[in-house]
């Protein structure tokens, strides 16, 4: 049965009559400030679940709002009553409502999953049966072991898979760390305001500088710090160490865009003729431009081209 | 199964090969073609997912032309998929992560087959190289089932159809038991020994070799493929025992070819590969992503491999008895699988 079918119209509810029930809460993070100013301002807008309970009520949904309309000091608050609900199907529903209202992030949703089980005594056949379709995930084992292990996360992990947005394959990623290492490197993404997609690659550059190098997380963090200025703005800096960390990752790479650009300089040629090579050096052409803004400047520029040594110019060719 | 495949007789040879496994008839269409629920609620649906064998016809073209790769040298090989998914399992495998339905897929309906390898020989004029070792191992189960008999004795009489039997295993008998056949090549996959451990359920590499000698004793002809070639601790002296064992036991003038490839996978593999096998292993190693969007090693690390293994298996073949001609194109094939075409040197 919908709990909602039992649900009494909303009414205002003292504050104090209200006890937040621990098994429905997975807000994360806890508290939106754009949230509070709102209430602040205009109040609670849509109302709170709560269930009877013995002293009054238990809060079951809306529990951000529940916190941000005590920070902003007011008495009643209007909630609906669901009388009678079966426990585990608020949960559902809770899921379903801010799933569908705002998008629960990963940590979110770990965290309801933990709930299910440890709270519900659900099994995992019966959470991946009953809650991943509330949350849009797909029916799987191996989804449901990597989602619930971003539960047991630090807070400094779990604050970056919450603000950059992370699922489960970036998650997956972080759990080829071990926690102390996870927390810290999570911590300094968090602080360089990377994006998901520069947060995944510096992720997969740090394992791979760990299996092919033997440097841990710590290890080249401190590098990329030393690396970088303190005093560039954030946007520069955090350009500067994804570049950096990028390119330890594949000295190889690095060392094959060294040599290339030193046989490039040795060619002396002028600043509008430019080459690069294919991404990579994956790819069987060299991009030759010139820049001309006039016929003379595009007659020296073929000029200087055809008197380049073929000797020299073959080095451009290596790996083309 | 699927109902289709009741009467067939591979059901009958899989249940006497397994008689301790359980027979299930999907009683719903909607669930013959796919278990995924079960597989979906396992640790790892690729481990899972190969131990059901699935018997059912194959809806759809049994062969068709390897895709290739963008802008790399195509060897004009045609796939034949009898059986799709595979029961070793390989830390390198594609398969993890190519093929949607993880069970073993066996195709009963052998006469379709037939008839649409006669309908490809009648569109096609010059011959066809086949090989079934695409989507699976060819020989894996053919103790239980005899697919090769049954492969061997449709080819022998289709002299335009060149057909390759690639296999990780020693499971020879039924081909030492069956008349060689001129357009039949038994090959295997061969790889430094060390890398055993990423090839779970394969045979040794000394049992490959030796089955192989086997083989070529029997009048067979052979071929390899090195193929990944995989960096790893100590690889460089690892393909040349590899190309030294082969030499001692493999008779060259029976060698129709040697195939090398880098190892090569599509960036989401990289994730299943650790998920499955952990972070290091065969994930050691420089990446970088090329332009059919695969990850490969940078290219002076694919050289390396390459002309190492090709300086191995030069040295191990004296002069006088093989050739070797590589069919690639400047340094650029060096992702692709490059070929020593291996046969008696020109009088």
């Amino acid at each position: 049965m919908n709990p909602m079918a039992g649900a009494i119209g909303a009414r205002l509810v003292m504050l104090a009559d209200i006890t937040p029930d621990p098994r429905f809460h997975c807000s994360f993070p806890h508290d939106i400030p754009a949230l509070e100013a709102s209430v602040a301002r205009s109040g609670i807008i849509n109302p709170v679940w709560l269930i009877p309970s013995e002293e009054g009520f238990k809060l079951v949904g809306g529990f951000r709002r529940y916190r941000a309309a005590a920070k902003a000091g007011l008495e009643k608050i209007p909630a609906l009553i669901l009388e009678g609900a079966d426990e585990y199907t608020l949960l559902l529903l809770q899921g379903e409502e801010n799933n569908h209202t705002r998008g629960l992030n990963l940590v979110e949703k770990a965290i309801l999953m933990r709930s299910a089980h440890a709270s519900f005594r659900r099994t995992h056949e019966e959470v991946i049966d009953t809650l991943f379709p509330v949350m849009g995930l797909e029916r799987s084992m191996v989804v449901h072991d990597t989602i619930s292990r971003v539960a047991e996360y630090g807070p400094q992990t779990q604050a970056l898979i919450a603000s950059s947005g992370m699922g489960a394959k970036q998650a997956a990623l972080l759990a080829q760390f071990v926690a102390e290492e996870r927390e810290l490197a999570a911590g300094w993404l968090t602080n360089q305001r990377m994006g998901l997609n520069r947060c995944a690659r510096i992720l997969e550059a740090l394992l791979d500088i760990r299996v092919n190098q033997g440097l841990g997380a710590a290890e080249v963090i401190d590098e990329m710090e030393k690396a970088t200025p303190q005093d560039w703005d954030a946007t520069r800096r955090a350009d500067h160490i994804f570049h950096t960390l990028i390119k330890k990752g594949k000295p190889v790479l690095a060392g094959m865009e060294r040599d290339f650009g030193d046989a490039l300089a040795a060619l002396l040629l002028p600043a509008q003729v430019r080459i690069r090579p294919p991404k990579n050096f994956e790819g069987r052409h060299l991009e030759v431009t010139i820049l001309a803004d006039r016929v003379d400047s595009l007659v020296a520029a073929i000029a200087a081209l055809w008197k380049v040594d073929r000797e020299r110019l073959e080095k451009l060719f290596k790996w083309i | 199964m699927t109902k289709e495949a009741r009467t067939s007789p591979l059901l009958q040879r899989a249940i006497a090969a397994w008689p301790g496994a359980e027979v299930v008839e999907p009683i719903s269409p909607g669930t013959n073609m796919k278990d995924e629920d079960g597989l979906a609620m396992a640790a790892d649906p690729v481990a899972q997912g190969k131990r059901t064998l699935f018997l059912a016809p194959n809806r759809g073209r049994f062969i068709r032309k390897c895709p290739g790769t963008m802008g790399l040298v195509c060897c004009n090989y045609w796939v034949m998929d009898l059986v799709e998914g595979c029961a070793m399992d390989c830390s390198y495998c594609v398969l993890q992560g190519y093929l949607t339905d993880r069970r073993i897929r066996l195709a009963v309906n052998m006469d379709d087959l037939e008839r649409e390898l006669d309908a490809e020989l009648s569109a096609t004029d010059g011959p066809i190289r086949l090989g079934t070792g695409e989507l699976s191992d060819s020989l894996m189960f053919d103790h239980e089932l005899g697919l090769s008999s049954m492969l061997i004795a449709m080819i022998r009489s289709r002299p335009r159809v060149q057909l390759e039997l690639k296999t990780k295993t020693a499971n020879i008998e039924n081909i030492l038991e069956t008349e060689p056949v001129d357009n039949v090549v038994i090959a295997w996959s061969l790889n430094a020994p060390a890398l055993g451990k990423e090839e779970i359920g394969a045979s040794s590499i000394e049992r490959r070799i030796k089955a192989a000698s086997r083989v070529v004793s029997a009048g067979w002809k052979v071929a390899f493929h090195f193929d990944p070639l995989v960096i790893h601790a100590g690889w460089e002296e690892g393909y040349r025992q590899t190309a030294a064992m082969l030499a001692d036991a493999v008779e060259p003038g029976r060698v129709q070819w040697i195939s090398l490839g880098a190892l090569r996978f599509h960036p989401s593999m990289k994730d299943v590969i650790r998920r499955r096998f952990g972070p290091e292993g065969i994930l050691r190693g420089e990446f970088v992503l090329c332009p059919d969007n695969k990850l490969r090693y940078a290219k002076p690390i694919r050289r390396s491999l390459f002309d190492t293994v090709k300086n191995a298996l030069q040295e191990a073949c004296p002069a006088r008895q093989c050739t070797f001609a590589w069919r690639e194109r400047k340094c650029g094939d060096l992702s692709s699988a490059p070929c020593l075409g291996a046969g008696p040197a020109a009088p």
